[in-house]
């Protein structure tokens, strides 16, 4: 690499690339949505039929232990659905606050700015070399 | 806005350095009040140390130390007028209501430039023996009122930053590399690592504003681009200073006319361009305009 490559390649690194942020894609303000796919919950495992009175008693303890745990998890869904509900019912009313800012502030900077207006000139501007 | 952990967009620079054995630059340009204490420690934010008295300027002949003090009074002349600059562009920011952190830096470069006045006045003075001020001044920016303020913004920021900090970045960068002065190559230093932040700011609000404002900002981009390019090109193109550019003189910061060429033309091909493009900015005929042809015309 030549002093002179080396030097635009420092600069493009450390001033555009970096600046600009050019490692993470562009997403302008019509950009996609950011939805989740939804997930599909897992099949429950298929019952065994008992064989004998013991075995019947022991699967209707095990009926009642296993219609308790689902009562339980049940109730746990239950409960995680409504956080859920309340997280993203809170995220948009976060989402939509900043979307009324973002709007507002978009039509503010469409209206003209009040700078003076001087007429400019043909000027260089930079570093002088030599 | 975002909550996303920042990138390291400082790289090798430390903007925050501290120069603990500071000294004042150019004292006869100060006002002679109780300001000038926080002017001091404004100022003593530089990445380097500046070794005023290790300059080898005894060593060159009359003619070169007049070259050299011709150049830096020019270089003082055009740090002074970019405070006013950066001033202007902080007014067409926060028209648009630019994000904190865009006007901050915004801000703080027009201090910078003070800083870079000042030791470019000291320059001139280490070569001539005199002390003198540049003439006062202001810069212009490009001004329409009835354009949306975002656009206005945009198109200035890409004026100053991008384009003329970026390339003072890369004729920084290259004439550090043949500077052996001490002085000199610690100014120079000084300068770049500061100039590095001006044009990081103009790349990310580049960026910001076409997330913001999608094509209406590329086209505002795109519009000013031959005239942020031709900015530049005015200042490579310029006649300078009476006198040879030496191995002696070039050794204290100076290329020749026809070197700044070719680094401009490198500079557009090989950054400038390379970036408007991964933004989606059309770059018209830049590389035309900028190529060899326009390069080897000196």
């Amino acid at each position: 690499m030549t002093k002179r490559a080396g030097v635009s390649n420092t600069i493009w690194r450390t001033v555009v690339f970096a600046g600009a942020m050019l490692a993470t894609p562009l997403v302008t303000a019509c950009g996609g949505s950011d939805k989740k796919p939804a997930t599909m919950p897992e099949a429950p495992p298929a019952a065994d039929p008992a064989a004998d009175k013991a075995a019947a008693d022991q699967a209707a303890a095990d009926q009642a232990a296993a219609d308790q745990a689902a009562a339980d998890q049940k109730a746990a869904a239950d409960q995680k659905a409504a956080d859920d509900k309340a997280a993203a019912d809170l995220l948009a009313a976060k989402e939509a606050e900043e979307k009324a800012l973002a709007d507002a502030a978009a039509a503010e900077a469409a209206k003209p700015r009040p700078r003076a207006n001087t007429k400019s000139k043909s000027t260089g501007r930079g570093f002088i070399l030599s | 806005m975002s909550t996303e952990p920042a990138i390291d967009v400082l790289g090798d620079i430390e903007p925050q350095g501290r120069d603990d054995q500071y000294e004042p630059t150019s004292p006869w340009w100060l006002s002679g009040t109780p300001l000038e204490s926080e002017h001091h420690r404004l100022m003593r934010r530089r990445t380097v140390h500046i070794p005023w008295t290790e300059t080898t300027a005894e060593k060159l002949t009359d003619a070169e130390r007049a070259r050299l003090a011709a150049t830096w009074m020019r270089r003082s002349e055009a740090e002074y007028l970019a405070v006013s600059t950066f001033s202007v562009l902080a007014i067409d920011l926060v028209a648009a209501r630019a994000p904190a952190d865009v006007l901050s830096l915004c801000l703080r470069a027009g201090i910078d430039e003070i800083r870079h006045a000042e030791m470019c006045i000291r320059m001139a003075q280490i070569y001539s023996g005199k002390q003198n001020l540049p003439p006062p001044g202001m810069s212009s920016l490009p001004d329409d009122p009835t354009r949306p303020k975002l656009h206005q913004a945009l198109a200035n920021t890409m004026l100053v930053s991008c384009v003329s900090e970026t390339y003072a970045t890369t004729v920084l960068s290259a004439t550090r590399d043949l500077t052996t002065d001490p002085t000199a190559q610690a100014v120079l230093t000084s300068i770049y690592s500061d100039e590095v932040m001006h044009a990081r700011l103009g790349w990310s609000y580049m960026r910001h504003a076409i997330e913001i404002g999608g094509q209406g900002v590329i086209d505002a981009a795109a519009a000013m681009l031959p005239r942020a390019l031709r900015g530049v090109a005015n200042v490579v193109e310029a006649e300078r200073p009476v006198g040879e550019v030496t191995t002696a003189v070039r050794t204290h910061g100076l290329m020749t006319p026809a070197e700044e060429r070719v680094i401009f033309s490198t500079c557009v091909r090989e950054v400038l361009v390379p970036g408007f493009e991964a933004l989606g900015i059309p770059v018209g005929s830049a590389l035309d305009d900028y190529g060899d042809t326009w390069a080897h015309a000196a």
